[in-house]
């Protein structure tokens, strides 16, 4: 490796917290987010529905919906101070974005090799000559079989496979230093899965690019990732190294979705639900937002949320009362 | 233990233009004990879906038996089959809960509709609140229309529409495939409890090994609209013999020994009749593969696998 760079952290963001709707007394969805991620880190944000990961996915990407309201005391992402600078050198450049249903991000009626070519007219990474050569490099490092007969087809005769190599093809061509994988292989087959992820991670290895994979399955992210970061609505609850996290859960949340996995079960009987849902935000939304569906909780989870503990390096969790 | 369903050289062709074929399902055979629990597994486009809508009857085959309690069913034209004795006993359970529950109608009624009953009245309502109460759905849920429903509860009214046709066979199409993993693993449990209790059969399609490996008794593992492989489901998924469940298997997130299946799958339209359709991404394939089609065989105690190389 070269020589480590003064700044460590990619990404340092302190109290990120997004909102929707003019009410102020609505809790917001994400509520004080602090995360950190180091160069060349494959991060995994686990979550279910609700859970706000997808949010500040979005965050980091520059692409959140324009109604909502995002305020932090710290959002750097890449070198960019975000609150200062905006997100316009951020999208594309610093950070790419692969989405969870490809086919529908790409244009249908423009050629993948086109698209491809807009990538890099519009970064600046290459241009005349040099482009067409450049989407032959790009379509043969996301391994595309025969990729110049395939730089003139479209989207709609590509597999759903295909069409996320393409997607992930588009999303290396600004050179980002982060990748941000939304559910990339939500949709697809099991075979195609794991030849996706397992792209996605040499490409980031090879380029030395962080990656935050964001997904409902843990096992999953135990499978790809080094680090799993687990939000449950809105809220980080536990940041840990993945064999960590499943060998000694400290949140509660975590340890209940560990026993929700099927693949961690021997027999049905051995698989347990959570109870309850993730909770509607309103006035009456407790400090710590499990503290109705965790069977731990006391009455100071109701009216404040705990800090960030950490007795082992690496691991932290937001629990008053852990496991 | 007795069949309770015999599906035998079961094939489901669709048009594909020019007087193609899609070959969707292409001589199934498999057969289904009463209490049993049937997996099926397979990537799309292996003709699992397809195979749940012959069996209950809501698209004819090309050609094939399916013989419910002895009788051919599979000869009853669809559209004639709502006014068959069988419907009742044949009930599919959606993917898509919420799409698959009628918006302007509150859960007691969507409940109840199953069993023939548009109009609610006490008696159906009284119907429709055991059957919710069967499904954990709380009563003071019934009156609320489907959107008003979370993903979980929406599954539950799904599974009680089925169940009040006092069903055998329940048909499930991934039925909680959409569902967060905590809301998962309790329609599961419940599912497996209605099961047992109820001692229904079970076709349960799903591209999850793990899933049905703790629901089901046997799993067929299906490509390209072929039986693979056959088999008790712990048989099948620890010692599997077919080349594709193994790449299935060593696929899954966190398997032990992960690899990955080379290239695509070839065109299900009008696939060459005498070869084995996998053989352009089998690692084991030797050149007899592409000239002759392999037929299941015995590898076990009701274990079968078509496999020239086994």
């Amino acid at each position: 490796m070269t020589a480590p760079p003064a700044d460590p952290t990619l990404i340092s963001i302190r109290g990120l917290t997004i909102r929707f709707g003019s009410d102020a007394a609505r809790p917001p969805t994400v509520d004080g987010v602090d995360l950190d991620i180091r160069p060349g880190e494959f991060v995994a944000l686990v979550g279910e529905s609700g859970s706000g990961k997808s949010l500040t996915a979005h965050t980091l990407a520059g692409i959140l919906d324009p109604a909502a309201k995002l305020s932090a005391e710290r959002l750097e992402v890449a070198g960019i101070d975000v609150l200062a600078d905006g997100w316009d050198q951020l999208r594309g450049r610093k950070v790419g974005i692969v989405f969870q249903n490809s086919r529908a991000a790409l244009n249908p009626i423009r050629s993948i090799g086109r698209q491809l070519a807009d990538v890099f007219k519009a970064h600046g990474t290459a241009s005349g000559s040099a482009i067409a050569p450049a989407v032959v490099a790009a379509l043969t490092d996301v391994r595309i079989p025969d990729p110049k007969r395939r730089i003139s087809a479209y989207p709609g005769e590509l597999s759903g496979g295909m069409c996320q190599r393409v997607m992930l093809a588009i999303a290396l061509a600004g050179n980002p230093s982060l990748l941000v994988a939304d559910e990339p292989t939500t949709g697809l087959d099991v075979t195609t899965q794991s030849a996706i992820l397992a792209l996605l991670l040499e490409r980031a290895r090879a380029r030395r690019m962080a990656a935050i994979l964001i997904t409902h399955d843990l096992e999953l992210a135990r499978a790809y990732a080094e680090r799993i970061i687990v939000m449950q609505a809105g809220q980080i609850v536990e940041d840990a190294p993945a064999a960590a996290l499943f060998a000694n859960p400290r949140h509660p949340y975590s340890a209940l979705l560990i026993a929700a996995t099927p693949a961690r079960a021997r027999s049905v009987d051995g698989l347990s639900g959570i109870p309850g849902q993730t909770p509607d935000l309103d006035a009456t939304t407790p400090a710590c937002r499990f503290a109705n569906r965790c069977g731990r909780a006391e009455p100071r989870c109701r009216t404040e949320f705990p800090p960030l503990r950490i007795e082992v390096d690496g691991h932290g969790f937001h629990c008053w009362r852990p496991l | 233990m007795s069949s309770l369903l015999e599906v035998t050289g079961l094939r489901k062709l669709f048009p594909a233009g020019h007087g193609a074929k899609l070959h969707a399902v292409d001589d199934v055979d498999f057969d289904l004990a009463e209490g049993e629990s049937l997996g099926v597994i397979g990537e799309s486009g292996s003709g699992k879906s397809t195979i749940a809508r012959l069996i209950a009857r809501l698209a004819d085959p090309t050609a094939g038996r399916i013989r419910f309690e002895g009788r051919d069913i599979g000869a009853i034209p669809s559209r004639k089959f709502a006014g068959d004795v069988a419907r009742k006993s044949i009930q599919l359970v959606f993917q898509s809960a919420g799409d698959s529950l009628n918006p302007a109608y509150s859960a007691a009624r969507n409940i109840v509709v199953g069993f023939g009953s548009i109009r609610l009245n006490s008696e159906s309502r009284e119907w429709a609140a055991s059957l919710a109460g069967e499904v954990g759905l709380a009563p003071e849920l019934l009156d609320r229309r489907p959107h008003q429903l979370s993903g979980g509860q929406q599954a539950r009214v799904g599974i009680a529409r089925a169940l009040a046709c006092e069903p055998r066979l329940l048909i499930l199409d991934e039925p909680t495939a959409p569902l967060d993993v905590s809301v998962q693993a309790t329609v599961l449990k419940l599912i497996d409890g209605i099961r047992r209790k109820r001692r229904l059969s079970l076709v349960f399609v799903s591209h999850d090994l793990d899933v049905v490996r703790l629901m089901c008794d046997r799993v067929m593992v299906l490509y390209l609209g072929r039986v693979a492989e056959i088999g008790p489901v712990g048989e099948v998924l620890s010692a599997p013999r077919h080349p594709y469940t193994r790449a299935l298997i060593a696929s899954a997130p966190g398997s032990a020994t992960p690899a990955q299946l080379p290239g695509e799958a070839t065109s299900p339209i009008d696939p060459a009749p005498n070869a084995c359709l996998f053989a352009n991404r089998c690692t084991n394939a030797v050149p007899e593969c592409a000239l002759r089609r392999p037929q299941l065989v015995d590898v076990g105690s009701s274990h079968r696998a078509a496999c020239l190389r086994l």
